[in-house]
């Protein structure tokens, strides 16, 4: 059985990694909360919403049909169920979004694999999804990176969505 | 005048049980209870002591039945119940039961399974947590290290982390792995990596301290020679690295420890092979 450290010992290693530490943050701090998209392939973003030119025009009257065959058919999105996938460094998002009639009606995190648990981000974000008819969601405070991972999964799911007819 | 009322055989249950409360196993079983009750309190739910009480009891069921099997007197495994609030503390609190039990039945398994004598090779809490991501998908919020609560929750896990540090005596190994985990983030974020910063905030940085503290230190699965502890502390915070940068997830931290066991394994058996 190896002896104890003395406390003087081990008070001088604390405070030196507690300088290490401080250093560190001060070094990150400038870059930090920035959210990351997809670890494997690395590539940042500064942006504090999920940006998508393909849902940014969600609202437009494409999607205002009533349910009419030929607004269904210039619909933005055909109906059906999609699955996406959003990833950042704290873990993974799946969500399953359904098109009923051209418009997106239910939004549902079927895997929250993250260091946040889901109850952080749902209902909140599944609602507003359906609210704004866009992955365009502002973000839930403390839980910014699950928020991020999740408007990448919901994107990802109206990019499969996305009606080839639509001119919008 | 209750001492006058207490009788020979409570004042030694009681005695006992302070006894056994100083004993590492003991301690870590407190202070890992204490963790639980801040992170209810804060969460204002109950769904994380149930997992709790769900990995306890099946810890005590698969302890119960390995003993049996290989036909050891049957005891209760405080080192079972440890691995079982781990579990319970590190799967997200609205885990499927299912998952919970299969978690906890896997790492109390490998605790009989892939051992060296007596003694397990890998912690039994990462492997089953490292199954539960690969096999099942859970969800693992890392409740237990309070990152659901503000930044400074971090210096809670710090002074309940160092009391089990010191009582195990492996302050060797948690200066190690925090050395080589803040130089080489401070070192990547030196270069603008994204990843790097957030090592060093919540919930990131919570759940290293609560590794550091609460898994890198289970007696036997971690050396006791000094010189060893800083490679076995080096080693996990390297390699954790390495795969958090790589592949960001939740497994980093296990695969790092997993690894720092391997390393373990090669110099028991070196030494064995030696001496």
């Amino acid at each position: 059985m190896a002896k104890q450290m003395s406390k003087q010992l081990i008070a001088m290693c604390t405070v030196a990694l507690g300088a290490m530490y401080v250093a560190g943050y001060a070094v990150t701090a400038p870059f930090a909360e920035q959210p990351v998209a997809g670890v494997s392939n690395g590539s940042n973003t500064t942006h504090q919403r999920a940006e998508s030119d393909s849902t940014d025009n969600t609202n437009d009257a494409t999607t205002n049909g009533s349910g009419g065959t030929s607004a269904v058919k210039s619909a933005k999105y055909i109906d059906g169920t999609y699955q996406g996938t959003g990833s950042d460094q704290i873990g993974t998002v799946d969500v399953a979004v359904t098109i009923r009639n051209g418009k997106i009606v239910r939004v549902e995190i079927t895997e929250c694999d993250t260091h946040y648990p889901q109850s952080d981000i749902d209902p909140v974000l599944p609602n507003e999804v359906i609210a704004k008819q866009s992955a365009n969601v502002d973000f839930v405070s403390g839980a910014t990176l699950s928020s991020y991972a999740f408007a990448m999964a919901v994107q990802q799911a109206l990019s499969q969505a996305q009606n080839p007819n639509d001119k919008g | 005048m209750s001492d006058t009322r207490t009788g020979p055989l409570e004042r030694r249950q009681r005695t006992g049980l302070k006894r056994y409360l100083r004993t590492p196993k003991g301690l870590v079983l407190t202070l890992l209870c204490l963790l639980l009750f801040i992170g209810t309190v804060d969460s204002g739910t109950l769904h994380g002591i149930f997992n709790v009480c769900v990995a306890v009891i099946t810890a005590v069921v698969c302890d119960t039945i390995a003993l049996w099997l290989q036909r050891y007197p049957i005891r209760l495994s405080d080192g079972g119940l440890v691995t079982a609030v781990i579990v319970g503390l590190v799967l997200a609190a609205d885990t499927p039961i299912t998952v919970v039990i299969a978690a906890t039945a896997i790492a109390i398994a490998s605790k009989h399974v892939l051992r060296i004598g007596r003694k397990p090779i890998f912690n039994p809490a990462a492997v089953g947590l490292l199954a539960a991501i690969v096999g099942f998908h859970a969800s693992e919020s890392w409740w237990g290290d309070l990152s659901a609560m503000p930044a400074w929750s971090a210096a809670i896990v710090l002074v309940v982390g160092y009391a089990i540090v010191q009582r195990v005596n492996k302050f060797p190994q948690f200066f190690s792995f925090f050395a080589v985990y803040l130089a080489f983030f401070a070192f990547e974020g030196a270069f603008h990596v994204t990843l790097a910063a957030d090592a060093f905030r919540n919930p990131i940085i919570n759940s290293a301290l609560f590794l550091a503290c609460f898994m890198l230190t289970d007696p036997p699965t971690s050396p006791a020679r000094y010189r060893h502890q800083i490679g076995f502390g080096a080693i996990s915070a390297i390699v954790s690295g390495l795969i958090y940068l790589t592949f960001g997830g939740l497994s980093y931290l296990f695969i790092g420890l997993l690894s720092a066991n391997l390393w373990k394994l090669w110099i028991t058996r070196q030494k064995s092979v030696i001496g």
